[in-house]
């Protein structure tokens, strides 16, 4: 009911013409997701075979799907959010139940992903796994004689000026660990603040924050930064591409996970279209486009057994469930995301 | 009822276009922003109410009037820097160029720029300022620098060059009016009168081109202070402004009762300054009358 | 006597092709009233603005109180100026316009007061003080320009057309006024105009300049009764211009026949039998002798025809035609009463005659 009232302003506001979107016609897929995960290397050939016209918008963080379905006007159809955000999703109305009889695949993606708790609610399922990874760490090799192991090395004085870190919450998962907190998604105030002073202290040395996948490799390109956190797998190979060599790692305090799952926006007039996108999405084309593309790992690993070289199966730990187990997966913060993304605010606005 | 006939009906269209225009794109999402102000943040969104408790919160919560403050600083120092440059590059146009045709090719290169796309302007700046940019190649291969010198991008220095180049001609055009408004013999009267060309400068002509001067700061400085992307691209962790905490309370933070309290507070400020700057103005015009 | 202002064979070219002044000689002697008249575009503007060093010369000297300030900026010059539209300060008031000219000799603040009251005063301002000048009326402004231009009392004081926007009897009383104050300054005033009359009125000795050149220099009297050309001549005042040719020369006159008629000159020209002249007649100096008889004409006497009349009030001009088809302009005095009645009607044929003492005589050369 409330979220009602909030769709009803927000339409109101998409009439002013105050939110412009593109008209929505039969044959088409209007998407909201990560950079890679629509590129032309494998949709084109879905274009071709099912007619259905595919056009992205990118997000840069999690914390942007909510506020652009809240605006309200059916401009997406589909959307990606990783687990920390999938629950908000379903709470908040703005993603509709999944009809996975509808996808051919759907028994084969791990049942870890499909059964877990960020797609699930009262015995429904709201979405599709279909890549996961890490967030990972990454140096430059040339400025790092003995290669880094810790977060603490994102605090080293030496490297004033070349530290990085990712524009998003998840910079306080990272400060709380170097804290000794692992109970990261967890936190209670005092710890928040320990991991928001700790943020400050480093804000010397920060090059730059990085919002989005591109920033961070122009930012390496360019000399500015020469160690952050990463998406594992993304950014590392299109800055190997552009010729400066770097290198991931798992620190010794370990690294998040992330697993993305497409949920269908409520009420979306282009059905037809999603679900052959879904499929295509499970099937080898999707799996191993997004694997080729972000060097992300695949949530199904039957069809990226029949499509990858044993060499990426491994690379990718597609056979090895201990190492996703390792983790720490992403979870929803519920009503503790505010006190998270205050403080990361607070970060950013200290002097 | 009476009165109303219906052949004057087109002309009462005419006249009723813009207050439409401005009923339906000023007042009411003026309206429904200051609406949302009231409510209340609530998981997984927000909920109507009728609270102060955003209002509250801004001015209890540091970090709000500490980026108001930097947005504040940053503002003044883009202002202060453009006057610097716009004013003595107006006074040369106006006073010294003698050919027209090169007057005003000068002053289209400073307003042609008006016409690219912001974005492409900010990003220029950070190919000249970056570690491994034209000015630190340029200062290394001269040997001023011995090594790149990482001060020059992703700080407050690179937001004030790359705004202040950005808003300059807001700074120039009102400037240029008002000195090309000055009539050339009032500076000749000075002369007569045993003041010097520097005198006069002081004396005459900056007076009289206070109320253009007005006009180019008012500009610069709210639309300084209204910015968000110089901070996106060229500014670095201590970068952030008043608009970005605005964009991140409607974007990541999803608290767009929390946002439209500062947008509140910020088009607030921004009145204020414009209505100071009207009446300073409206003081110094009696003069030219 | 040494002049105050010497200009030494002056010439300001614009653009390397606009000759505006072109080797102008002039001395200005201390406490003259002189005035540089002409025409727009005659470069007697130009030449002013050379004085105050606005302008500066291509060629050429000029030398205030003997020394050389050819090229001397305006603000080291011991000269000010009344300019056209006033230059008023419009962001100062009227005090603190007029002090504008004395505040970088560093005087007390006591003095400073005094002298605006006095200069104030002399101009008739004193309760306008705390005035703006858009506050003013144009007449009162040009006062404020006035005083602030003398409150130093300059070597000498250019003004530039400085009547020029006032209305005619605002103009005529302001006339009377700079006289005054001219006489009670004992400064030395420049003024430029294109009024005739005002120059007339107002000058010790008159300037008439002509692209650029000094046609000719001298009192207003040598200027009306002498003009050294047909250019002077017409500019100021009136004068009626007949073409002739010169039958005889002798040690008494010249005399030159103009269709028929015969003028007899004072022989202030030396021309040669048979040249082409020119004789003026001032409207004013031809006297009706009487009507048109059988009889020929006598010598520096006119037969014409009465085709319009102009009533000016005191006097009344008759526009005629001579027999010669030439247009002749007549001016009479309206003395008595009755004697508008007693003036030739339309039509009527009259004879008219000039003494020889106010003919002028020009060769073709004055033209130029």
């Amino acid at each position: 009911m409330k979220n009602t009232f909030v769709r009803k302003i927000s339409t109101a506001l998409v009439t002013l013409g105050l939110v412009a979107g593109p008209a929505l016609a039969d044959g088409q897929v209007n998407i909201l997701t990560w950079e890679g995960y629509a590129d032309a290397s494998f949709i084109k050939q879905f274009e071709t075979e099912s007619g259905c016209k595919v056009s992205a918008t990118y997000v840069g963080s999690n914390d942007d799907f909510a506020p652009k379905l809240a605006a309200g006007g059916n401009v997406y159809d589909i959307i990606t959010p990783s687990l920390d955000t999938t629950y908000t999703m379903v709470d908040a109305g703005f993603v509709e139940p999944l009809d996975t009889s509808k996808i051919t695949e759907w028994n084969n993606i791990y049942e870890k992903f499909r059964k877990s708790a960020g797609i699930n609610k009262d015995g429904v399922t709201y979405g599709m796994p279909y890549a996961w990874g890490a967030i990972a760490f990454m140096y430059r090799v040339d400025k790092f004689p003995t290669p880094p192991t810790s977060i603490a090395d994102l605090w080293n004085e030496q490297y004033k000026g070349k530290v990085s870190l990712w524009d998003d919450k998840s910079a306080i998962y990272v400060a709380a660990r170097l804290e000794g907190n692992t109970n990261i998604y967890e936190l209670n105030d005092a710890q928040i603040e320990q991991a928001k002073q700790k943020l400050i202290a480093q804000k010397p040395l920060i090059r730059k924050y990085w919002a989005t996948a591109g920033e961070l490799v122009d930012l390496y390109v360019a000399g500015e930064v020469w160690i952050s956190n990463t998406w594992a797998g993304y950014q590392s190979a299109q800055i190997k591409a552009k010729g400066i060599d770097v290198k991931e790692f798992i620190p010794k305090e370990n690294a998040e996970g992330w697993l993305d799952s497409w949920m269908i926006v409520k009420d979306t007039p282009n059905k037809d279209c999603v679900y052959k996108f879904l499929n295509m999405q499970s099937s080898e084309l999707g799996q191993c486009g997004v694997a080729n593309v972000n060097g992300y790992s695949a949530a199904n690993p039957v069809a990226a057994k029949k499509c990858m070289k044993p060499e990426q199966y491994d690379a990718l730990h597609q056979d090895d469930p201990a190492y996703l187990d390792s983790l720490m997966l992403w979870r929803n913060l519920g009503e503790r995301l505010e006190a998270y993304t205050n403080a990361w605010n607070a970060v950013k606005a200290a002097n | 009822m009476k009165g109303f006939r219906l052949d004057r009906l087109p002309g009462l269209a005419v006249l009723s276009a813009p207050l439409v225009w401005a009923v339906l794109f000023l007042f009411i999402p003026y309206l429904i922003i200051f609406t949302y102000s009231f409510w209340l943040k609530k998981y997984p969104t927000f909920i109507p109410a009728f609270q102060f408790g955003n209002y509250a919160q801004i001015f209890a919560d540091p970090q709000y009037y500490q980026v108001l403050l930097r947005t504040g600083k940053i503002a003044l120092m883009v202002t202060a820097l453009s006057l610097l440059l716009a004013y003595p590059f107006a006074y040369f146009l106006v006073f010294k160029v003698k050919s027209s045709r090169v007057r005003s090719l000068l002053y289209m290169a400073v307003i042609a720029p008006l016409w690219v796309s912001y974005l492409l302007r900010a990003y220029i700046w950070k190919t000249i300022l970056g570690s491994e940019g034209v000015l630190n190649s340029f200062l290394v291969w001269t040997g001023i620098l011995s090594a790149p010198t990482d001060l020059l991008l992703y700080n407050q220095f690179s937001m004030v060059v790359t705004l202040t180049y950005i808003f300059i001609p807001f700074m120039v055009m009102p400037i240029f009016t008002a000195l090309e408004k000055i009539p050339r013999n009032l500076v000749e009267a000075a002369g007569d009168l045993g003041v010097t060309p520097w005198g006069a400068l002081a004396k005459v002509i900056w007076p009289l081109s206070l109320p253009g001067v007005i006009a180019g700061a008012t500009f610069t400085f709210c639309l300084t202070f209204g910015d968000f992307i110089a901070p996106m691209l060229v500014g670095g962790p201590d970068g952030v402004m008043i608009a970005n905490v605005i964009t991140s309370q409607y974007g990541a933070a999803l608290n767009w009762p929390l946002g439209s309290a500062l947008a509140v507070v910020l088009l607030i400020i921004v009145l204020i300054i414009i209505e100071l700057s009207d009446r300073l103005q409206r003081k110094d015009r009696i003069g030219l009358g | 006597m040494k002049p105050i202002i010497e200009i030494d064979h002056v010439s300001r070219i614009f653009g390397g092709r606009i000759v505006a002044v072109d080797d102008v000689r002039l001395d200005i002697a201390e406490g003259e009233f002189i005035t540089l008249l002409g025409p727009s575009g005659c470069g007697k503007t130009t030449l002013l603005r050379m004085l105050a060093g606005f302008e500066l010369p291509d060629r050429g000297a000029i030398r205030l109180d003997g020394q050389d300030v050819t090229h001397l900026p305006p603000y080291r010059r011991d000269v000010n100026m009344v300019f056209q539209d006033y230059a008023l300060f419009p962001h100062l008031t009227i005090a603190r316009n007029v002090a504008f000219g004395l505040e970088r000799l560093r005087l007390e603040r006591a003095d400073i007061t005094r002298k605006v009251d006095e200069t104030l005063q002399l101009v008739g301002l004193a309760d306008k003080a705390d005035r703006m000048p858009h506050q003013l009326s144009g007449g009162q402004r040009q006062r404020v320009a006035l005083a602030r231009a003398i409150i130093r009392r300059p070597r000498v004081l250019l003004l530039d057309e400085p009547l020029s926007a006032l209305d005619a009897n605002l103009r005529e009383a302001m006339q009377v006024e700079l006289k005054h104050l001219h006489r009670k300054l004992g400064l030395t005033f420049v003024m430029v105009t294109h009024d005739q009359t005002e120059a007339l009125v107002m000058s010790d000795r008159i300037v008439v300049m002509h692209n650029g050149r000094v046609a000719q220099a001298g009192t207003p009297s040598e200027l009306y009764d002498r003009p050294a050309s047909t250019y002077v001549a017409n500019f100021v005042g009136t004068s009626n211009l007949l073409k002739g040719v010169v039958s005889d020369v002798s040690k008494s006159a010249i005399t030159v026949d103009h269709a028929g008629f015969k003028f007899e000159c004072p022989p202030l020209r030396s021309v040669a039998p048979g040249q082409h002249v020119i004789v003026g007649i001032r409207p004013e100096k031809l006297q009706i002798t009487g009507l048109v008889n059988g009889v020929a004409p006598p010598a520096n006497a006119l037969d014409c025809e009465v085709e319009e009349r102009h009533f000016h009030g005191n006097s009344i001009r008759l526009r005629c035609r001579l027999s010669s088809g030439e247009p002749l302009l007549c001016d009479q005095q309206l003395g008595t009463t009755g004697a508008l009645k007693a003036a030739p009607a339309k039509g009527e044929r009259i004879r008219l005659a000039a003494d020889a003492d106010s003919l002028a005589l020009f060769t073709e050369d004055d033209r130029a």
